[in-house]
């Protein structure tokens, strides 16, 4: 009997049917186990991890329409991987449609370095630097070819649209344990803008990206474990009691040096802001704000206060139930992403993506840092830490590794080139209900 | 277990608090290499406080220091002068700025300019920035004309 299947992802026992196909989809599930796709229980339930090892198996979901006895032959016709370690990532729900979508998002930097043409030139070098990087890895700039591999897949991305394209096609081979090995076609977007004057386009560009790409990754600021941003944050500017502006700044270290001399500093900003007329205003830009957590993981520092005071005086949260991202991935026919969020202690973004639709642990995969991210140790040579830890990800990534060995490698990219280097700084979030190798 | 030498704990955000202020008693008022050596830290990309670093180079007479690393045939004196001006804004800073606008280095420009907006608005830096509003650099007049137009 043909159990009916759906291409959306089941609860984890939602399916029983006759003895018989109980016992037909035990022995599936031990074949599975066999191909080191299934270490569940063998109870003849067909649930998200059954279905999961089935469609890494097949490479996708060509197993849908076929019998429970045509996906066991196919099975026992499989041979059996060798053993590794780690977890796989879903590489299944990645090729299945033959193309891996990737973008690379560089958030806006300012304010570090030795001053502004410093930031400028470092943000400049970084597209430079992933161009290079992706040459070395076989890509070419190809915005047309892009454009007609994605919209193979049903991704429409406008002449206009913001980034430069690089594509390598037939990148690699997949071959799935029982499906057909097909060829590859690698798409990757990276975006930039270190004028910071197109955040919007940027940020709507990551988002789509995060929905429904196979890859989102972004390397830049963390604003205080807020979320990834793609312009400037914010102006304060102080106001005299007849509401004339008396001074701008643009570093909010600057901002509570002064502030200290009338006592603690944050109190005086809140009595300042408050004030009527107020004495201190926030000018929010907010069009590039991927605000993804909603609580302040850092509520001791003025400037984590400050970031979250402005955010919620300016922008809205994308997380969580009915916000943005999640409304995004509703809209979305990919059911599994992996994202990594290359900033300065994006862990804190974990709980509010994982209460996130679409962003599940069994819908996502996540890179996420554990500590604060350096610039490149030598800047004066062409190489960007940042970019370096990108290419290792992206080749292991086609090499079809585990999550565990991706993360170490970009770790010891960063041992290499990050300036102050203190120890990896990465870990994979998500990876437990991944079949194991 | 921290570095003993407070010029090579600064390269360690978590030792800033210890090694900005031991720095900032060792050195002479308005060395510039202690100066350079705070200003470099501050640069680094990181979320702890940097308050340790601005206490310090206050400390180490990094106001007053401006006007003379201003002065120098340098490049790097006058960044680190512009930076300075950047990172401990104040009215006195504005005549010094009004130079380093349009000094031949692209990033003592640069950041002289970025200093600029920051200083206090006084009627001094209103005329400054009303001057140059007008300035024959078309990309310097238009910074200025943002600023004027910020309040």
């Amino acid at each position: 009997m043909l159990l009916q299947r759906q291409a959306v992802e089941l609860s984890e026992v939602t399916v029983t049917g006759e003895a018989t196909d109980r016992e037909e989809m035990k022995a599936i599930q031990r074949e599975l186990r066999r191909l080191r796709l299934y270490s569940k229980g063998i109870d003849g339930i067909e649930g998200f991890f059954t279905d999961q090892g089935l469609t890494e198996a097949f490479g996708g979901d060509d197993w849908f329409p076929l019998s429970n006895a045509e996906i066991l032959t196919r099975l026992q016709a499989a041979e059996r991987p060798r053993a590794g370690s780690g977890h796989q990532l879903r590489y299944a729900e990645l090729f299945k449609d033959g193309v891996l979508d990737v973008t690379y998002g560089f958030g806006y930097l300012e304010g570090e370095l030795e001053g502004r043409q410093a930031m400028v030139d470092y943000s400049k070098s970084l597209p430079v630097a992933a161009a290079t990087a992706l040459a070395g890895l076989g890509f070419s700039e190809d915005a047309a070819g892009a454009r007609e591999i994605l919209g193979r897949v049903g991704r429409s991305i406008e002449p206009d649209a913001i980034g430069a394209f690089y594509v390598k096609r037939a990148a690699f081979t997949y071959a799935p344990a029982a499906g057909t090995p097909r060829d590859i076609d690698v798409v990757v977007r990276v975006i930039s803008d270190a004028a910071g004057d197109r955040g919007r386009e940027s940020l709507d560009a990551f988002v789509d990206a995060m929905a429904n790409g196979d890859v989102a990754y972004y390397s830049g600021h963390g604003r205080f474990g807020s979320g990834p941003d793609f312009d400037q944050d914010y102006v304060v500017k102080f106001l005299d009691d007849a509401g004339n502006v008396v001074q701008v700044f643009d570093d909010e270290d600057v901002v509570e040096k002064i502030l200290r001399r009338e006592g603690d500093p944050w109190a005086v900003f809140q009595r300042r802001v408050s004030k009527s007329p107020p004495t201190i205003i926030v000018e929010v830009t907010d069009a590039g704000n991927l605000w993804l957590n909603a609580k302040n993981a850092h509520p001791a520092e003025f400037g984590a206060k400050l970031m979250y005071w402005a955010l919620e005086h300016g922008a809205h949260v994308a997380s969580g139930s009915g916000g943005r991202l999640e409304q995004a991935t509703a809209a979305s026919s990919h059911r599994y992403r992996v994202l990594v969020f290359d900033g300065c202690r994006s862990q804190d973004y974990d709980r509010s993506l994982r209460n996130t639709g679409g962003f599940g642990t069994r819908e996502a995969d996540i890179i996420e840092t554990t500590r604060t991210i350096g610039f490149t140790r030598e800047i004066s040579k062409p190489e960007r830490v940042e970019v370096q830890a990108f290419k290792a990800f992206l080749s292991d990534l086609m090499d079809q590794d585990s999550g565990e060995r991706i993360a170490k490698d970009m770790g010891a990219q960063m041992k290499e080139f990050e300036a102050q280097y203190k120890g990896d700084p990465y870990m994979f979030s998500g990876l437990g209900d991944n079949p194991l190798r | 277990m921290p570095d003993s030498d407070p010029v090579s704990a600064l390269a360690d955000p978590d030792q800033w608090s210890w090694a900005a202020p031991a720095l900032a008693s060792i050195a002479q008022r308005g060395d510039r290499d202690a100066l350079a050596a705070l200003v470099a830290a501050y640069g680094q990309r990181t979320e702890a406080s940097r308050q340790p670093l601005l206490d310090a180079i206050e400390s180490l007479n990094g106001v007053p220091a401006v006007v003379e690393l201003a002065r120098s045939k340098e490049a790097g004196d006058r960044r680190l002068a512009a930076r300075l001006t950047h990172l401990l804004p104040a009215s006195a800073h504005v005549p010094v700025l009004e130079q380093l606008v349009t000094d031949p280095d692209r990033e003592v420009a640069a950041e002289a300019r970025a200093a600029l907006r920051t200083q206090p608005r006084d009627a001094h830096w209103r005329e400054v920035v009303r001057h140059l509003a007008q300035s024959g650099d078309a990309e310097l007049a238009t910074e200025a004309q943002a600023w004027q137009r910020e309040g």
